[in-house]
């Protein structure tokens, strides 16, 4: 179960050289189940990508056949191309990136502000409030959906871009919270050394933190991306002018009409489209992922 | 540095605002329109427990209830053992591992109506050998008869479940980092003790990684009783057998406009998840081991 990482030594005593070859083998054996179950278990987690992708280039009468079909026929490239004229897909995808775009651009900047004043400046208030902060984590959001949406009903804000984004502009707990425990790694002499050369303490969060702090930026912004572009909850609730409709909520009117659709090959290549994007950024960024979290400090729970 | 305070307050301002008028104020409002009657046209009427007790003897909601706890206590329990399976697999540096670990993390970026709709043709259970899914497929393939997921009663539930737990890579974000920090020498310790490799998990490892455990299964309950989209777009043939509390609060609040009923489903979820997040914290203090003690 444990990955067993002890170097094997050759001066260990108990160790004479005819166990060595034995040792090496078994060792040998054990990788090779590791990588057995590793590619099985891999197989099976990509089997619906592979599935689908195969599905949106067939056409539709060869989708469900059984036994399962992996390599299409004649290869449908048109269902990509007739999926532009048959749904609005260009539109939705630009509304998606509007939305995407600037709860991006708001949340990070807003919650890498508030987290540096959390990591850096003492009050006597700062632990107690950082607690808020993670308990806000713990409150369920419907709890507040029903009083926002007749509040921005009644500032006029339905089917508008408003509501999806304006909230951003004030930090997101969970952002706060990686933000916080990134910024508490970087040495305080940093600050300091900077202070004594006459930079204030906005110029120290934009000189000197903001630079060190990259990869947590991009992982916020990564994480960001993914969830207002699979968001459904929020355009559902305040978007009626299919005009306005993002990506998601675009796919969902098109089989909630359930407009006899039975070109399924159409369905498909719109909804592995709608894929592509988080993808690709996920390709041109991952490295940043697992380098921008650091979950230790003083973190409970 | 001078004005420390004053540079507190101001940086953490923009959180503070946000506070106030998108979570703290309209709790509040929540609270009160709980025990009113709000069509949004007529002004709220104060009906006082009215919206609870006609919630307690609606029988939609003792079905939602049933499903949100089924989705807690069988779905959040498989996720965590998976997640972390996966991830004990994907630990040891061995050559080519970026590329497991990508596989595996890679579903949990697809989280909207897209990959759903996908997921339903997956789940397609066919009628005599036409038009089976993927997952039907692939056990027909071992000589399984794949169950009718979402149109049959037993099994819509776990079809849910199903999809949900394709997403499981995220959490080796979480597990990872953590089973990388348990000390070395504890474990060739209890191996020069001969512990079994089993052995040295359950009693060097996991208590070493309690704390994350405990941070996924928390937030992951908190997630499932949020959760809306899945039974939206992949409901049950009756919806009854997969509707969460959250899809019986949308249909109230923006479908029949009862705000104030919405707002009494609202404070019912949030005093479960309240309560079994106090349970889980009772609990963690007997088993998840930080540092600091």
């Amino acid at each position: 179960m444990i990955p067993n990482n002890k170097p094997v030594s050759s001066n260990q005593k108990a160790q004479t050289l005819k166990d060595l070859p034995l040792l090496k083998s078994k060792e040998k054996v054990l990788l090779l189940l590791r990588y057995l179950v590793l590619v099985s278990a891999t197989i099976l987690f990509m089997l619906p990508l592979v599935w689908t992708i195969s599905g949106s280039l067939k056409p539709s009468s060869e989708i469900f056949t059984v036994p399962i079909k992996w390599i299409p026929s004649a290869f449908q490239w048109e269902n990509y191309v007739n999926m532009f004229t048959a749904f609005p897909m260009v539109r939705y995808a630009l509304n998606s990136m509007i939305i995407v775009f600037f709860n991006i651009l708001l949340v990070t900047i807003s919650s890498f502000v508030v987290a540096y004043g959390f990591a850096r400046f003492h009050h006597p208030l700062n632990g107690p409030l950082f607690l808020v902060v993670l308990a806000t984590m713990m409150i369920p959001e419907q709890v507040t959906l029903v009083p926002q949406f007749l509040m921005f009903s009644w500032l006029g804000w339905v089917n508008t871009y408003l509501p999806l984004i304006v909230p951003s502009a004030f930090g997101a707990a969970f952002n706060i919270f990686l933000m916080r425990q990134f910024i508490l790694t970087i040495p305080r002499e940093l600050d300091e050394s900077a202070y004594i050369d006459g930079c204030h303490s906005f110029q120290i969060l934009t000189k000197i933190i903001a630079p060190l702090c990259l990869p947590i930026i991009v992982t916020v912004g990564i994480f960001t991306f993914n969830f207002h572009w699979n968001d459904f909850l929020g355009p559902l609730i305040y978007l009626s002018d299919p005009n306005l409709f993002p990506l998601q909520l675009g796919l969902y009117s098109l089989d909630g009409e359930r407009q006899g659709i039975t070109d399924y090959g159409l369905l498909f290549a719109a909804s592995v489209t709608a894929l592509i994007p988080p993808l690709v950024l996920f390709a041109f960024l991952q490295k940043h992922i697992m380098s921008g979290i650091k979950l230790g400090g003083s973190v409970k729970g | 540095m001078g004005g420390e305070k004053k540079k507190f307050w101001l940086y953490i301002s923009p959180w503070l605002f946000g506070f106030v008028v998108f979570i703290a104020g309209p709790m509040v409002v929540s609270m009160y329109l709980s025990f009113t009657a709000y069509d949004v046209l007529t002004p709220a009427r104060w009906v006082g427990f009215d919206n609870y007790i006609q919630l307690l003897n609606h029988e939609r909601f003792w079905d939602a209830l049933g499903n949100t706890l089924f989705y807690t206590f069988v779905g959040v329990p498989l996720h965590v053992v998976l997640g972390l399976s996966i991830s004990i697999l994907l630990l040891r540096a061995i050559p080519g591992i970026n590329m497991f670990r990508t596989a595996f993390y890679l579903p949990s970026i697809f989280g909207g109506v897209a990959i759903l709709l996908l997921w339903n043709f997956m789940l397609a259970p066919g009628t005599n050998g036409q038009n089976v899914g993927l997952i039907n497929g692939l056990l027909g393939m071992v000589g399984i008869d794949g169950p009718g997921w979402s149109s049959s009663e037993a099994w819509a539930k776990p079809a849910v479940i199903l999809v949900k737990l394709w997403g499981v890579g995220g959490s080796i974000l979480i597990y990872l980092p953590a089973l990388a920090s348990v000390p070395r020498d504890l474990l060739e310790a209890a191996d020069i003790d001969g512990a079994s490799p089993f052995k040295r998990f359950v009693s060097v490892t996991l208590p070493c990684i309690s704390p994350a455990v405990f941070f996924t299964a928390t937030m992951e309950i908190i997630n499932t009783f949020k959760m809306f989209i899945e039974p939206m777009i992949i409901p049950g043939l009756n919806p009854a057998w997969t509707d969460t509390l959250m899809i019986l609060l949308y249909n109230n609040a923006f479908e029949y406009f009862r705000m104030g009923y919405a707002s009494a489903i609202a404070w019912v979820m949030f005093i479960f998840i309240m309560g079994l997040t106090l349970v889980n914290l009772y609990f963690a203090k007997r088993w998840v081991y930080y540092d600091s003690k």
